[in-house]
């Protein structure tokens, strides 16, 4: 499903920060997990071609990605993968549905709020939010934000699904109930899932291959399939 | 009462020109200066803000001397394009510009910087164009702060009067501005038109700067939802 190799430098006035790291698996739900500062972050903002690895190779779902030697290195809008950031990134202009309905449209024009289309009637559905699909971000409470920018992600039919931290903004309460949802989804879209995180409970509870990152390294050669 | 409508009508022309030039001139240096790095960015924003602290006698000549026929510029334009910026009203564009520019491109800068640039990221990763994000997410999330500054350029622009007069003096009906003709109203004893000049400018005036006071003060309300 994934193959990567990666070596990347960050200089900032501040630190020097070398992530340099290998591995395939095959897994459909992958868990990088590792402490804050482990450069698992800058290692999911290259998969989705955020970040420009210094060297290396990046190949998802068949698909090569990023290839130092043979100069390829596709486009973030190209590579076809679903990306959940850690607070989301909700578009505050626009409304639930047209946010969901982001990448139903090309061009330098947003959706209009009354667009139409059965996708996203399906995906507001799905996820519970047909009541508040004309709220903006701000009025949506944190799992009806957390749904809609899933939506928002995987109405484009990504090859995978990347999440950073994706229960950290949630409170606690509604963290197991979402870390539930999300392992039911996958389970039923059998998508494959690169998710990271610095919480325990999320490697406890999370049936997925794990990859411990420290210090821009993997730690141990440990991939539990 | 056509020497009251005629400079009002050409201040209107000339500061809607000048607001539109800086439209495009201001808010494409706010963003260039937003978004890239390179040594001297600072000097370079000091130096575009010249025109904000220089006298406008002082700017009008610089102009005066830049764009005259005897100027490589001045010989250029008009050799090319037959325009001549002196003593005509493109020539009172330019100074309103000029003068005005730095109320544009400041606050754009500021607006620009603003953005969160993960919504940027996220426009990315669902498949947008830089184009698209650019429109549909940048512009629209720093539109408000672009807007006071626009309107604040517009009510410089139609006050202007010191650069303006250097460069394109003071023809009736050709490049006799609002300010202008107050001054000679005022300077041949004709009280009655004078008055009716201040009131209609400050009319103007107080009305451009409400708005962009109500347009800021969104703004913020909007950013602290």
């Amino acid at each position: 499903m994934i193959e990567l190799r990666l070596d990347k430098t960050l200089i900032s006035p501040t630190r020097r920060f070398h992530l340099q790291l290998a591995f395939s698996s095959d897994a459909q739900r992958l868990l990088i997990y590792g402490p804050s500062g482990s450069g698992k972050s800058l290692l999911l903002q290259s998969l989705a071609g955020l970040q420009t690895p210094d060297a290396g190779l990046i190949k998802i779902a068949g698909r090569t990605l990023f290839d130092s030697e043979r100069a390829i290195n596709v486009p973030a809008r190209q590579r076809q993968l679903g990306f959940l950031f850690q607070d989301y990134a909700l578009f505050p202009h626009l409304n639930a549905r047209q946010n969901i309905a982001f990448s139903l449209r090309r061009g330098v024009l947003n959706p209009r709020r009354g667009i139409r289309d059965q996708r996203i009637d399906d995906w507001l559905q799905r996820f519970s939010l047909t009541d508040v699909q004309h709220l903006y971000p701000h009025q949506l409470s944190g799992g009806q934000r957390q749904r809609t920018a899933l939506a928002r992600a995987l109405i484009t039919e990504p090859q995978a699904l990347l999440l950073d931290e994706p229960f950290s903004a949630l409170d606690p309460a509604l963290r197991q109930h979402m870390r539930r949802q999300l392992a039911d989804l996958q389970s039923q879209l059998g998508i494959p899932m690169i998710i990271i995180s610095h919480d325990p409970q999320d490697l406890a509870f999370f049936d997925a291959a794990v990859l411990q990152v420290e210090a821009g390294r993997l730690k141990g050669a440990a991939l539990a399939e | 009462m056509d020497n009251v409508w005629v400079p009002l009508l050409l201040s209107l022309k000339v500061a809607g020109w000048a607001t539109v030039i800086n439209l495009v001139l201001g808010v494409a240096t706010g963003f260039f200066l937003a978004r890239t790095r390179f040594p001297g960015r600072n000097l370079l924003d000091s130096l575009l803000t010249l025109p904000m602290v220089m006298p406008p006698t002082v700017l009008g000549y610089y102009l005066l001397v830049l764009t005259g026929r005897n100027s490589a510029l001045g010989s250029w334009l008009h050799d090319t394009f037959g325009i001549n910026l002196i003593f005509t009203w493109q020539g009172a564009v330019l100074a309103s510009s000029v003068v005005a520019f730095p109320l544009v491109f400041k606050p754009a800068r500021a607006a620009f910087e603003e953005v969160n640039p993960q919504l940027e990221q996220a426009g990315r990763v669902l498949g947008q164009s830089e184009l698209a994000v650019f429109f549909r997410i940048t512009l629209p999330l720093a539109w408000r702060g672009i807007l006071a500054g626009l309107l604040l350029a517009f009510a410089r622009a139609l006050g202007e009067f010191g650069a303006t007069l250097m460069i394109a003096g003071s023809i009736p009906g050709q490049t006799q501005t609002l300010s202008i003709a107050v001054y000679e109203a005022v300077q041949a004893g004709q009280d009655h038109t004078a008055n009716l000049l201040v009131a209609i400018t400050s009319l103007v005036c107080i009305s451009v700067l409400l708005s962009a006071t109500w347009l800021s003060r969104g703004h913020d309300r909007s950013r602290q939802a």
